[in-house]
This record gives C-alpha cells, structure tokens and sequence, in this order.
C-alpha cells in the first residue's frame, strides 16, 4: 500500500485526495452524483496504480559504443539494444540515459506500447569536447502510466565505456636530437645493412620513403606495406606534461593545462610517428605515471595507450616536479617537456631533468594568457622571489624551448623548436 | 529536394495546425458537462445549442490562434473577446452598430438580458418551463466561462487537471439544483475530462524524449526526430487508455450507489420507465397522466376494510402552485414523524363534525413504485414498515429513503370518514392566518390576478357570500356538461397557460382531465380567496370481496381539497360525471339559508376579511413558489469561487515550479544563462527554505553562507526515490564550482562555455538537494507551497554585523578545506 502511495505523481495525489475530498461531501451532503465524481478522482490513480504493479517486465539491455576510444570533436554511435519479456500490461517506457554533463545533452528514448515480448534497437551519437574517461549509463527507466497518474524509477546497472583523447595536431618533423642528417627525415640510425632475407616489414606510415615499399608483401596483404629499415632497438623519448595546479591557469576546456594536454598528445604522436619508442610522464610521484615505454610497432595499436592516459590526465596538488623517473631509469635519449608556470623553485627540478636526457625540449606555455580569462580564479600572485623561468632560462641552462602564448600555433612553435639551439652548457 | 518542394515543406510546417486533439476534447468534455444542464429547464435546447456552438468556435479559433504562435495570453485574451462578441450577437444584434460592433444600447442590452435571466432564475425552479426563455442567457454566460476556462487550462496552458475545476463546478450546477446529471452524460463527460488528462500526458511524453515506434522497429539514427502528434500517441496507446479508463469509469458511473439517501425528497434516480407495466409516482402530478392513460390498468393497491365505499385513497396533496405546476411543498420531516401508530389530528376538524372511523390494511402490488403511501384521508393512525414520515399539515406521508417505496409494502391505517353538513360548512369562520398564508397564495406578478381570471371567477361566484358557497358554485360550474367535456387527449400540464387554454371557450378550450379540473378548481378557489390545494390519489376500487377491494392504475384520479375552518381539509369534485359520477354528499343538493343568528360567536369572532392577494408577495419572499427546491441563486454563487480558492491555494506552488523549469531549461543550455540560473536558483531555495539570504553581500559572503547552511547535519532521509544524499565534499566542491561559473559571467568579458554553465546547474542541484536534505520537514512544506522567494528579497542575515566573531570562527572551520584561496 504504501509503494503504491508512493508511485502515484503530483497529479495522481491530487486527483486521489480530490476525490476523498468529493466522496465526503457527497456523504455529508447526500449528494450521490457528487459521488460519482468521488469515485471517479479517487479510482483513476488507484487502477493505473494497480495496472503497473501488474506491470512485471525483464527488461535487457546491452551497449555497443562504436568506437570506445574517439578524438575530441569526433562522433561515436552507441547502439542500445532492448529486448523485454513483459506481461500483457502495457505501460510506458521512459529511457534516459545517464551521460556526464560534458558529454551534453542526455538521449531519451520513450517506448509506448510496450506489452508482452518485444525487442528494440535504438541509437545516439555523441560528439564529446572534452577529453576524459565517460561512463556511459546507467540506463534509468520511468514507467509511467497514459494518465500520468503514477511512476516508478527503475534503473539497469550496465554501463559503457568512452575513452576521449586528447586533440592532437600534425607536426613538421624537426631536427629532434640537434643533428642535421641532410634527408630531411632525422630517423633514428639507419638499418644497418643485411640481406633481403633479413627484411622485416611494417605497415606503411605517412612520411615513409616510395622507395622502401616492399611490393611483393603489399600484394599479399591487400595494404601498402614498406621495409623495416630501422634498428631492432628503438630511440627513447620521454613526454613530460607539467600537471601541477599551480603551473596552470584557467578552468576547463578553455585551461591552460588543457592546452599543455593536447600538446603532449600531439608530441607524442609525432615522435611515435618518427619511430621513437615513447614514455610519458608527469609532476607527480611514479605511482601515478604512465612508465611504460610504448612499443614502437603497429601505430594504431602503439598510440591508443598513450592516449587514454593523456585523455585521464587530472591536474595534481603537486608542488614540486617530481624527478625520481628521471634517476632511476636509463639515461640518454630524448625528453620533451611542456611546461606551464615554472618558479625558482622549479630550477633544481629542471635542471636535473636536463641532465637525465641527451636531448632537451621545451614548450614552455605563457600561463598568464589563459589567466587573464578568469583573473580571481585560481590565479595565484605571484611573489617577486617566485619569478618564472621563461624560455630564455631554459636556453640558457641547455634546453631548446620554445614560448607558446594563447593564440600561437603549435607547428609553428615546433618548428621554432627545431630552429632553436641550446646554449652549449653541457659538452 | 528542389527547391519548390523545400518552400512547400516550410508553408506546410508554418501552417501545421498545433493541439487539434487536445482542443476537441476539451470542447467535447464542456460540451457533455454542459448537456447534464438538461435537466435545468423542459427544454435545456434554449441553452445548450449555443453552448455546444460557442464552445466549437472556442476550440476551433484556439487551434487556429495558437497555431498562429501567439503568445498564451494573448490566445486567451482573443478567446475571450470572441466568445463575449458572440454572445453579444446573440443578445443585442439590433442595437449594435452595423449589426455587430458593439455600443452603450447594445451594452446596456446585454445587461438587460442577464439581469432578467437572473431574475428569472429566482422566480422559477427547475425545470424552467419551456416559454420561460428568459431563463436561458443566465446558463449560457456560465457555459461561456466554463468553455473558456476549460480550453485555456487543458490546451493553451497544458494543465488538463486544472481544467477539472471549472468542469467539477460546471457539474456541481444541476447536482446542487435539481436532481443531477443523467449517468450517460456523466459518462462522456468523466470520458472526455479523462482522455483530456491523457492526452496532455501523453502529448509531454511524445515530447520527453526519441520515441521507438512499433514492434522491433529499427529506428535510424540520421533521421530527424519526428514528435509524434498527440492523436498519434492516443491511438497508440489506446490498449492501455481502455485498461484505466474502462474500470474507472464503471466505477464511477455505479458510484452514486455508495451513498445512502440523505436528505431530499426527490434526490436522485432517473425517473422510471415508462414503458414497463410499473407504476412509478414520485412527482404524483406530473406522472399522473402517464400512468392513468398510457400504462397498461394493472392493480395497484389491495384494501381489506369494513369501510362501505373507500373512494378516494390520496396518495399526496399538492399544496404549492409555481404557476407551472402544482406541487407538494418542501416537507420538513423530522424523524419524530415516522409513522408508528398514532397520526396527529386532522387539522381544524371538530369533534361536532360527524365522523367515523374505519380500519384499512392495505397492500401495495410489486408493480406500484412510489414514494408516498396512499392513505385514506383523513388518516389518524397508520403504521407501516420502513421509514416513512408524515407531513404535519397535509397528512399525507412519504419517505426520505431513496431506497424506499411501496413496491409488495404491506401496511394498517386508521382513516376518518368526515361527513360535514352543508351548514357547518357554510357557517365556517375565517380560516386561520397559518392556514391562509400558504394555501391561498398564487404566482402572479405584483399579485395581480389576471384579468381574465379574475373576471371568471367573480362571474362564476357572483352572488355566492360564503367561502362554502363560492366553492360549491365552482364545482358546479366545471360539471356542468355545458360548459365542460372529459377528456384524456390532452397533453398533461396544470399550469397558468394550460389553464388559460383549458377555462377558455374555443377548440381546444374547455376539454381536459381530472388534473386540469382539479389543479383549475385550486387555483380558482384561492383566487376567490379560499384556501385550496389539490390531491392525487386513487378514485374508486373494484369490489373482488366482500370487504376486499383493488385499485388499479387508472383509477388514478386528482381532486381539490379546500379549508374550512372546524372542518378542515374538504374534498370537492368538479371532474364531470364521466369520470367521478359522483360528489360528496355536502355539495350535493340547494344550499341551506345562512342564518346569522345561529352562530354569533363565528361570525362575530371572525375580523373582516382582508384577503387581498397582496398581503404577501411570493416573489419576493421568494420561498413560496420555489420552495420545493433550493433554488437560491446564492446556493450557486460559492461554486465558481470553489476555483478560485483552489488556485489560490495553488499558485505560488506552480507558479515557484514554472521557474524552477525556465531554470533548469536555463541550466540546460549552459553559458552565462546556466550559471546565472544555477545561483538564483540556490538563492531562491536558501529563502524557500526560510534561510536568510543577503543580495547586498558579495558572492563570495554569500557563498560562505551556503557552505555554513551545507555544515549542518542532514535531517533524516528523504522519500524513497530519489538518490541518497550527496557526500558532503562532493556538495561543498560543487558550491565553489558552481560560484565560480558566476564568477566568470559577470566579471569576465569572455562568455562561459556551454559545459561549464550546464555543470554550474548540475552542480546547483545537488547543492539544492543537500539544503532540503538539511531542512525540517515543516520548511520543506513550507517551501513546497508557499516558496518565500518568489514574496521578498534577500535582507541580510540577522547578526552579521554584530555577532561577527563566533560566526566567522564557524565559516573559517568549514571553510579550511574547502575553498583555496
């Protein structure tokens, strides 16, 4: 008695206690037509009440997300399949599918006439702005009644997965290590010779040689593939993305750390691109990082890690860079960091960095850009013993960095980067 | 896709017609309620066909208006004007300018026309006789607003359910004045409201959101989605509407069963069929021709008594003329007048008058269904099961039980043969102010007596000085085969028109049945002052036994009775001898001399007469004539206020809920608007709630405000239902979140995103929750029905200024973690 009382709605009370309301005056006034209206008020919630109580359904649902990783700006499907096994009683179906606010607004799905066995298939497509890992449903379900008298919520417990990765952009390929090999594609160390027995191939990449292209196993595999050329071993390079709080400014999509995220991601993929075997790390402790090194081999495959642990990248309340990664690993190779807001403090960390790698890059991010936005949010003062170490401190203390306002463009600054020369410091 | 085809797509999709259904049904749901009026007046078409009309042209010019994408207003404000210009033309076409514009005289006659409706409507009870049409515009002004009610709430508002208010009151109109509405009409009107009530739900349905269509039907992702119409959904779900609404409706209809009969002579039930060889007597004037010419001469009554000649077995006596009809007055019947035994005496009648006594057991057939019991008259004892009561005055008696009647009652009585002489009763006195009061009065206006009659009846009594002579020269007058002819092909009706016809020379004059003689002879005795009413009852029973007689249905018979003081209530008999063959003895034979000297104490006691029809005026005393049914137009006058309470009641709620919704389609869109939103709506809340709120303070006082509201343990769980409460954390981050996204609206010249603004209102509502989580239930009522954000401002928080110190201790310990500043 009391689920029933509580599944009737607004209306359904109101029409329920109007009609106690008419029945008794219809008593006391001995008024028997007023007590039809009575009856009327208080039986109409009562039946449909009763009605979806009878309403015993097994509703399935399954979830395709088609694709479960996708790029900022990009589309995916996701197809719902909802299969019932119900009484005759019909009801009404509404379906809303519990989305992050991020991903906009929430599908519904509304099923009427939903008696005995049924099966439906429905499908939304989503074109999320924001990277980050999504929970997709759980599915809620109201059942409803045609007078609106009575509801009831019910959800399903299935959930789907969305991985958004960051955006990333297309680089122009750079003199990485500071040498100038003269081909215009500074890959790592040419294959070193052998015979045509010891050729390996790969599938075509942008930027590969027509040259290489090894035909005979293009014709068996139906794709453009090409000889291996290069060394068993891979160049290393690490991807180092500033994540503290206070190296940033702004909120949101429109954040500086936002930026620094999608420059990362398209780092990366550049150097994956040029055959670099690439780890990433961050501010924080090693718990926290993405240590492995991802395997240089089938792109598509060696990028996706790297990628949706770009997408979960969360800002940290790190104060300082954490450097353990950098002593504890091997050294040499390439590191590439983008940096926000750097303070004195940050100097021993930089340096040590420097030291950790061969190779230094920097994209250092002119903060300040982003904070004009949003001048009394998290936008700390900064003290005068605090100053930032711009890019020019960077150059001097051996790095080739490069500054990046709000406005500039990333290729641009890469190939800013490429021209740059660090100060010979460490010889 | 050329691009005629695009441009016809667009006229068609500007010209779509919006809420047809939904417009229909609610005229249908008027129209029915308005059909249950039918009972209101002998010919509810006067009414009911400009009502049907006028709520078809609501309907259509609503559809076409909003169609026209007016504001909702608006729409209203055009519904309303074209509805008053209808009734307009309707009421004042002569005097309008051109033939329709309207100006002061046509004004001025439309307030003529309603002001004698009103006043119509205080002189008759229902049923209004037909040629009173003056009675008309009064129910069609009511229909006008009920139509335009009804269509504003259920179509242009789309508040089907607030739509059942002017449709209860529309309903509450015949209940509360005449018997009620006829269970058909109440059918199609519960239908129609119900469907209406569907069809807005389904119509938000349609709306919530993609709907799947068909069984297994796929259904396309790049296809626009299409919002099903609401005749569409209704058809669609037309399985499930028949589930609710057919049980629903049954009960409703047998819902009239639960309520035990009240009070009320004639409350409830539809009159009974005639076709059937029952005979049913409840208005006994009104079914009397019914059942003494066209039903079939079943028996009735059985009658054992030692009584030589039980002529005249009075079923009731019609003691209120209404100028309609005759009628049995409102009868107050106390329980203390059951019948058990002893009946009250006759009154005015001596102990000098011969009299004698004879016992009666009667027994009613199965076939007889009425609710009065016929009693010989006078009766002084009778005794019957069941609750029946008899009237003090009339003697006759009745039962307020609607599930009573005489149906197999088997009963006793003791009633009085009263044989008066000629003499006693030409030697009566007055007759008594309380008897005079009643019986003498008649329904004329300004108590003017017709010419015409008047003149009759001073030619048929001329020379007659006593009431008893004046009386006996009447009923000598309507039996004298030379001025009168019996006849029962004749359309029933006792009114003053059918009088006029029925007393008039000509080719229909002077021809009728024992109800015109009897009901003329009434009126004509209290036009010449003496007291009269009339009686129905049965005239003479077949003999089947010695001592056993049977009345049968059509020995169905109506008399006058007329009040001479000492003697009381005395038949007469002016139905020619066709019919009653005989009169009673008293009126038989020559007049005795009136000597003066016999009875000086009479004729000296009794004041000069002042029996002047002006003593009293029926109008406006207003009781006498309409007396049988309150028809007080005051009775009416709460009903309409019944809606106007309730939206009293509930206005601030919807109208607190409207916003809430304008928010949240606020929040939805995101950007400034959405973290706008999302603050008022806190705001609001934080003052629903009872919490003090200071606009003058900074957002960030203010935020601290909430955080210390937010620092309060939760009271309780809500109803089931929704989600549990928010962590705590969670709440307090979403307030910084939420200020922020303020923050950047009003003082930054970059807009918000989208995405933030929608997370600023998200974030509100969890906030919003956590505040009623924290809130008495008290508050929370409070808020719900009476929000006080929408009646003040935000004053600052009592002792702020002063009581900084412990205050600000608080805030900095709830704060600690929460905002980094």
């Amino acid at each position: 008695m009391r689920t029933l009382l509580s599944s009737l709605t607004g209306r359904g009370r109101a029409f329920a206690s109007a009609g106690v309301t008419a029945l008794a005056s219809a008593f006391v006034l001995g008024l028997d037509d007023l007590a039809r209206v009575g009856v009327l008020l208080l039986v109409a919630p009562a039946v449909s009440a009763l009605l979806l109580r009878r309403f015993r359904h097994r509703l399935g649902l399954s979830r395709r997300v088609e694709p479960v990783t996708v790029g900022v700006g990009q589309p995916v499907t996701v197809r719902l399949r909802l299969s019932c096994e119900g009484s005759a009683v019909g009801g009404i179906l509404l379906l809303e599918e519990q989305l992050p606010y991020a991903l906009g607004v929430r599908p519904r799905f509304v099923v009427d006439r939903a008696m005995g066995r049924w099966k439906r298939e429905m499908t939304y497509r989503l074109r999320p702005d924001l990277r980050g890992h999504y929970t997709l449903g759980p599915m809620a379900v109201r059942v409803t009644d045609p007078l609106g008298m009575v509801e009831s919520f019910r959800s399903f417990t299935s959930s789907g997965d969305l991985v958004v990765t960051p955006k990333a952009e297309d680089l122009p390929p750079i003199a990485l290590a500071g040498t100038w090999t003269g081909s215009g594609d500074n890959r790592p160390r040419a294959f070193a010779g052998g015979s045509a027995e010891d050729v390996t191939i790969r599938e075509y990449r942008r930027g590969d040689d027509l040259r290489r292209v090894h035909w005979r196993s293009s014709a068996r595999t139906g794709e453009l593939m090409v000889r291996r050329e290069e060394q068993p071993w891979q160049s290393r390079a690490t991807v180092f993305v500033d994540n503290r709080r206070r190296a940033h400014a702004g909120e949101g999509p429109a954040s500086s750390f936002e930026r620094a995220v999608s420059l990362a991601a398209s780092v990366a993929l550049h150097l994956i691109s040029r055959g670099y075997r690439v780890r990433l790390t961050t501010a924080e402790p090693a718990g926290a990082l993405v240590q492995q090194w991802h395997e240089h081999g089938v792109t598509a495959t060696e990028s996706a890690p790297l990628l949706e642990s770009l997408a979960v990248l969360q800002l940290s309340d790190q104060l300082r860079i954490d450097t353990t990664w950098a002593t504890r690993v091997q050294q040499g190779g390439l590191v590439v960091a983008v940096l926000g807001r750097c303070t004195a403090s940050d100097s021993a960390a930089l340096r040590q960095l420097r030291h950790s790698a061969d190779h230094t890059l920097a994209l250092k991010l002119d903060v300040a850009g982003w904070a004009r936005h949003a001048p009394t949010a998290a936008a700390p003062r900064v003290r005068a013993s605090e100053e930032p170490l711009g890019a020019p401190w960077l150059v001097a203390h051996g790095w080739r960095a490069a500054a990046l306002a709000h406005d500039d463009s990333l290729p641009e600054a890469w190939r800013t980067l490429g021209a740059t020369r660090a100060a010979a410091v460490r010889t | 896709m050329s691009a005629a085809r695009q441009r016809a797509t667009r006229v068609r999709e500007r010209v779509v017609l919006r809420g047809v259904t939904a417009a229909l049904l609610a005229a249908a749901a008027s129209c029915f309620t308005i059909l249950g009026w039918s009972g209101l007046a002998v010919d509810p078409s006067g009414y009911t066909r400009p009502l049907v009309m006028l709520a078809l042209l609501v309907a259509v010019g609503g559809v076409v208006l909003r169609s026209l994408g007016l504001p909702r207003p608006v729409v209203v404000l055009l519904q309303v004007a074209g509805a008053a210009e209808a009734l307009h033309l309707l009421w004042a076409r002569d005097s309008a300018t051109g033939g329709w514009l309207p100006n002061a005289t046509s004004l001025g006659d439309v307030a003529d026309t309603l002001d004698r409706a009103v006043t119509a409507s205080r002189q008759w009870a229902a049923p209004v006789p037909a040629d009173v049409t003056s009675f008309d515009p009064l129910l069609i002004a009511v229909g006008a607003v009920v139509v335009l009610l009804v269509d504003a709430y259920a179509v242009t508002y789309r508040r089907a359910s607030l739509a059942g208010l002017p449709l209860l009151a529309a309903f509450t109109l015949p209940v509360a004045v005449t018997a009620g509405m006829r269970w058909d009409h109440f059918l199609l009107a519960a239908a129609a409201f119900l469907l209406l009530v569907a069809a807005e739900h389904l119509h938000t349905v349609g709306r919530w959101g993609r709907p799947l269509t068909g069984i297994s039907g796929k259904e396309r992702a790049d296809e626009p989605p299409s919002v099903p119409t609401t005749a569409a959904m209704l058809t669609r779900n037309r399985g499930a509407l028949v589930r609710v609404l057919a049980p629903t409706l049954l009960l409703a209809v047998a819902g009239s069963l639960v309520v035990p009969e009240g009070s009320g002579i004639f409350g409830g039930g539809g009159p009974g069929g005639s076709g059937s060889a029952e005979v049913s007597i409840e208005n006994p004037i009104i079914d009397l021709k019914r059942d003494l010419v066209q039903g079939p001469d079943v028996n009735l009554v059985e009658v054992r008594t030692d009584d030589p000649d039980p002529s005249y077995l009075r079923i009731s006596a019609l003691d209120s003329f209404d100028g309609n009809t005759w009628r049995p007055s409102r009868r107050d019947l106390p329980p203390s007048q059951r019948i058990d035994g002893e009946m009250p005496d006759p009154l005015g009648l001596n102990e000098s008058v011969q009299q004698v006594r004879h016992r009666y057991e009667l027994s009613a057939s199965s076939a007889f269904d009425s609710d009065w019991l016929p009693l010989p008259f006078p009766a002084v004892a009778a005794d019957a099961e069941g609750d029946w009561r008899y009237d003090r005055e009339t003697l006759d008696v009745t039962t307020i039980d609607e599930d009573l009647d005489t149906a197999d009652l088997e009963y006793n009585a003791t009633g009085l043969r009263v044989s008066p002489t000629a003499r006693q009763l030409l030697e009566a006195p007055e007759p008594p102010s309380a008897v005079t009061e009643d019986n003498v009065a008649l329904p004329f206006e300004d108590d003017e007596v017709p010419e015409w009659l008047a003149f009759l009846v001073d030619d048929i009594t001329a020379g007659a000085d006593t009431d008893f002579a004046r009386a006996i020269a009447l009923q000598r007058w309507f039996r004298d085969p030379a001025n009168f002819r019996y006849s029962t092909d004749r359309a029933p009706g006792n009114g003053i028109d059918d009088l006029r016809v029925f007393l008039t020379p000509g080719p229909d004059g002077r021809v009728g049945y024992c109800e015109q003689f009897a009901s003329a002879m009434a009126v004509m005795a209290r036009v010449a002052g003496v007291p009269a009413r009339v009686a129905v009852g049965f005239l003479r029973p077949d003999a089947v036994l010695p001592g056993r007689w049977l009345f049968s249905a059509h020995d169905l018979h109506s008399w006058p009775e007329l009040y001479f003081a000492g003697v009381g209530w005395v038949r007469f008999e002016p139905t020619p001898a066709d019919q009653a063959p005989s009169v009673p003895g008293y009126t038989a034979g020559q007049l005795p001399e009136l000597e003066d000297e016999t009875d000086p104490a009479a004729s000296a006691s009794a004041p000069t007469p002042t029996r002047s029809l002006g003593a009293e005026d029926p109008i406006a005393s207003g009781s006498t004539e309409v007396d049988t049914e309150d028809t007080s137009p005051w009775r009416w006058l709460w009903l309409p206020a019944l809606p106007l309470a309730a939206l009293l009641l509930l206005g601030p709620r919807v109208l607190r809920g409207r916003q809430l919704r304008l928010r949240s389609a606020a929040g939805a869109a995101g950007g400034d608007r959405g973290a706008e939103a999302a603050w008022d709506e806190l705001r609001a809340t934080v003052l629903d709630l009872g919490h003090a709120w200071d606009d003058q303070a900074t957002l960030r006082h203010q935020q601290r405000r909430l955080l210390v509201l937010l620092h309060r343990a939760p009271v309780g769980s809500r109803t089931s239902g929704t989600p549990s409460p928010e962590p705590v954390d969670r709440v307090r981050a979403g307030v910084d979140s939420v200020v922020r996204a303020v923050e950047r609206a009003r003082f930054s010249p970059a807009p918000v995103p989208e995405a933030q603004g929608r997370e600023a209102w998200a974030r509100a509502q969890d906030i919003r929750r956590a505040l009623w989580d924290r809130s008495e239930t008290r508050q929370r009522r409070l808020a719900t029905w009476w929000p006080r954000s929408l009646r003040v401002g935000g004053a600052p928080e009592p002792g702020r200024t002063g009581a900084a110190g412990a205050a600000d201790d608080q805030v900095r310990a709830v704060l600690e973690d929460n905002v980094r500043v």
